[in-house]
């Protein structure tokens, strides 16, 4: 009965209902299309730095504060203790016992394995173009189990660092600014003083711009030469089982391997302050156009309930009671959510793939050929279900005000 | 008060109504009391502002009583209505409006009819609201009705397509819906010419051989002595409750 009236009532605006269902049609499209077009940037970044970079890092670097043997015996803050004649002593960082390390790590649970690695930096020098690289000295198979970089090779093989003595595998970006091709031979130079050549094997691209125009492989050995560490592993990169819990399983591994142990998340923090900010954007953008929608809303309904005044009292004459008269206006008010929303959710599911097939180059933070979409069924549900949330709400005030009005006013009133 | 086995229809026990607020208060009904049985035709006659209206308001449920004076001192006895039996003074609004839907028809001199509904759904909506018959028997007790009532070629004819005599018509088959203990009229004939003020007199006549209870408002005397009973009104008090005996003037030559 009450469904009865509220359907007759919202045929009976088809026209301004039509402009109110495609208010919120279209803000429940933008809002689809817009988070999932952010989602997409931020998930190639996350996947491609994540898989091509390892999950978690352990850094040479104690987690402790170094203390004074002396400080370690007498532990009685005030006393006065004083040890002079200290040399400074050439501290060698470094993680030390990285095999068994790396055995006690793969025990953990969630680790899927570990590998080595000595990390710093060089100059690459080929012709007159220079570049500052940082330089991941690896165990090509080890490396592999633990990060995607063999499937981002564009050229070569992340394989062939183990065949050619003096390979190097380059990212894209270093790879155009020096000029260099496979097979070239690039110079390398340490800050430390070391001195090496190396020959192009191989090219990847992760499509993360700061990793392709910096970051280059070379075997474990060669590197540590050039890096004057010998028989030196200050990093070694984890792979965990779900990436998503890279953090807990950090924590974990901090506790038992006694270095700073950084998860991804960490060691990407600043970009990925950057992405929460855009997405906080965005949906203060979407959510706007959302308020505005359920404006539209409101203002139908406030028209419907004035327009009505005299259909409300007579209703209420022949015994439809205040609750009656709020949910004829309310389902009037969901009627329009729901249409918008469900129309607004097939759009927004069209414009993810219409927006998918569009050829674009980009190069920012991220490289693409394309714009990036990223759906999830629940980018659909929080549309639809935040859309019924606004509009709902919008409803409630002209259902109630409906409801309020008193029937012997308005019949007296007509005199 | 002895209780009997049928209550009257309605009984109205020392009725107040004040309208508006504060410092513009007007005392609208000043201590009105009566009691209409089963089977009755009533007319209620007073020049505009005598209270007749909001009188005939309250004994339908629509509006509630004032239970207390300008200081605030309540009335004694306390007003009080009673709508076949049951003392609507402390029902919540919910309940009232059921007594409402249940007990009550109302005309109105405004048909008030919903325009976007066919006449069929219009006398429907009550029975729709009882809920005590299906859709389609609700429908089809709205075309019996409307058949009754002369509207037999107008069952499926949207409301604002009808002329201002069968709406009036559609307004009452829609008051009967629910076999209402009481049918109250408020001035129905007030917005009709002539010829359709008759119709809707004589229906009202037939209705009452029938038995229906009929309160009536209205400031045209001719019409009010169509009734058995004729109360007249004045500066909210009944001053006059006179029985009409002798039968019904034959309604006026055109």
């Amino acid at each position: 009965m009450r469904w009865f009236v509220a359907v007759r009532y919202f045929l009976s605006h088809k026209r301004q209902s039509l402009v109110c269902i495609a208010g919120v049609t279209i803000s429940v499209t933008m809002f689809i299309a817009m988070t999932a077009m952010m989602q997409g940037f931020t998930d190639k970044f996350i996947i491609e730095t994540v898989e091509s970079g390892g999950h978690i890092t352990i850094h040479d670097e104690p987690r402790e504060k170094q203390t004074a043997i002396l400080e370690r015996v007498f532990t009685d803050p005030n006393a006065l203790l004083v040890v002079e004649g200290v040399k400074p002593r050439d501290n060698v960082k470094k993680i030390k016992n990285p095999e068994g390390l790396i055995r006690q790590i793969r025990r953990l649970p969630g680790v899927v394995d570990a590998a080595p690695v000595v990390s710093g930096d060089a100059i690459a020098t080929y012709g007159t173009k220079t570049i500052g690289l940082s330089i991941f000295g690896v165990e090509p198979t080890r490396q592999q189990a633990v990060t995607t970089i063999g499937k981002d090779i564009v050229e070569g093989s992340f394989d062939r660092l183990k065949t050619a003595a003096d390979g190097i595998v380059l990212g894209k970006g270093v790879a155009d600014v020096l000029g260099a091709r496979m097979g070239d031979i690039v110079s390398l130079s340490s800050q430390t003083g070391g001195r090496a050549t190396a020959k192009v094997v191989g090219i990847f691209a992760t499509g993360i711009t700061p990793v392709d125009y910096s970051r280059c492989y070379m075997l474990l050995n060669n590197a540590q030469t050039l890096l004057d560490k010998k028989n030196i592993v200050n990093e070694i990169v984890i792979r965990t089982n779900d990436y998503e819990r890279a953090r807990e399983y950090a924590a974990q591994i901090e506790s038992v391997a006694g270095y700073k142990t950084e998860s991804w998340q960490e060691s990407n923090a600043n970009f990925l302050k950057i992405f929460s900010v855009q997405t906080i954007i965005t949906y203060i953008i979407t959510g706007a156009l959302l308020i505005v929608a359920a404006f539209g809303v409101l203002n139908i309904l406030i028209m419907a309930v004035l327009e009505r005044v005299n259909d409300i009292a007579i209703l209420k004459s022949f015994g439809f009671s205040r609750e009656d008269i709020t949910v004829i206006y309310m389902i009037q008010g969901l009627v329009i959510g729901l249409i918008g929303a469900v129309l607004g959710v097939v759009l927004g599911k069209i414009a993810i793939e219409t927006l998918r097939r569009i050829p674009i180059k980009m190069e920012g933070l991220v490289k693409a050929e394309g714009i990036l979409m990223s759906e999830h069924m629940s980018l659909y549900v929080s549309a639809f279900v935040s859309a019924m949330v606004i509009v709902t709400a919008a409803a409630v005030y002209p259902a109630r005000r409906a409801a309020t009005y008193d029937p012997v006013e308005v019949i007296r009133g007509a005199h | 008060m002895a209780p009997t086995d049928r209550p009257p229809i309605l009984q109205a026990v020392n009725v107040h109504r004040m309208l508006g607020a504060a410092d513009a208060r007007a005392h609208i009904l000043r201590g009105v009391s009566l009691t209409i049985d089963r089977g009755e035709y009533v007319s209620i006659i007073g020049q505009s502002g005598s209270g007749k209206s909001t009188l005939l308001y309250l004994l339908g449920g629509l509006d509630r009583p004032t239970q207390v004076d300008e200081n605030d001192r309540p009335f004694t006895p306390g007003s009080r209505i009673f709508i076949d039996g049951v003392d609507t003074t402390d029902l919540p609004d919910s309940e009232l409006a059921a007594v409402r839907n249940a007990k009550v028809g109302f005309v109105f001199q405004f048909h008030y009819l919903l325009k976007e509904f066919t006449a069929a759904e219009n006398v429907a909506l009550p029975m729709l609201k009882l809920g005590r018959l299906s859709r389609s028997q609700s429908m089809e007790r709205a075309a019996a009705l409307l058949t009754k009532l002369g509207l037999a070629d107008k069952i499926k004819r949207r409301a604002n397509r009808l002329s201002g005599g069968e709406q009036q018509r559609v307004a009452i088959a829609r008051a009967l819906a629910n076999e209402p203990a009481v049918l109250l009229a408020d001035e129905p004939t007030g917005n009709l010419d002539r010829r359709n003020g008759e119709i809707v007199a004589e229906i009202f006549q037939e209705l009452s051989t029938t038995g229906q209870s009929i309160v009536m408002v209205t400031h045209d005397v001719q019409l009010a002595r169509h009734a058995r009973r004729m109360i007249t009104m004045e500066d909210g008090l009944v001053i006059k409750d006179e029985s009409l005996a002798h039968s019904p003037p034959q309604p006026a030559q055109v």
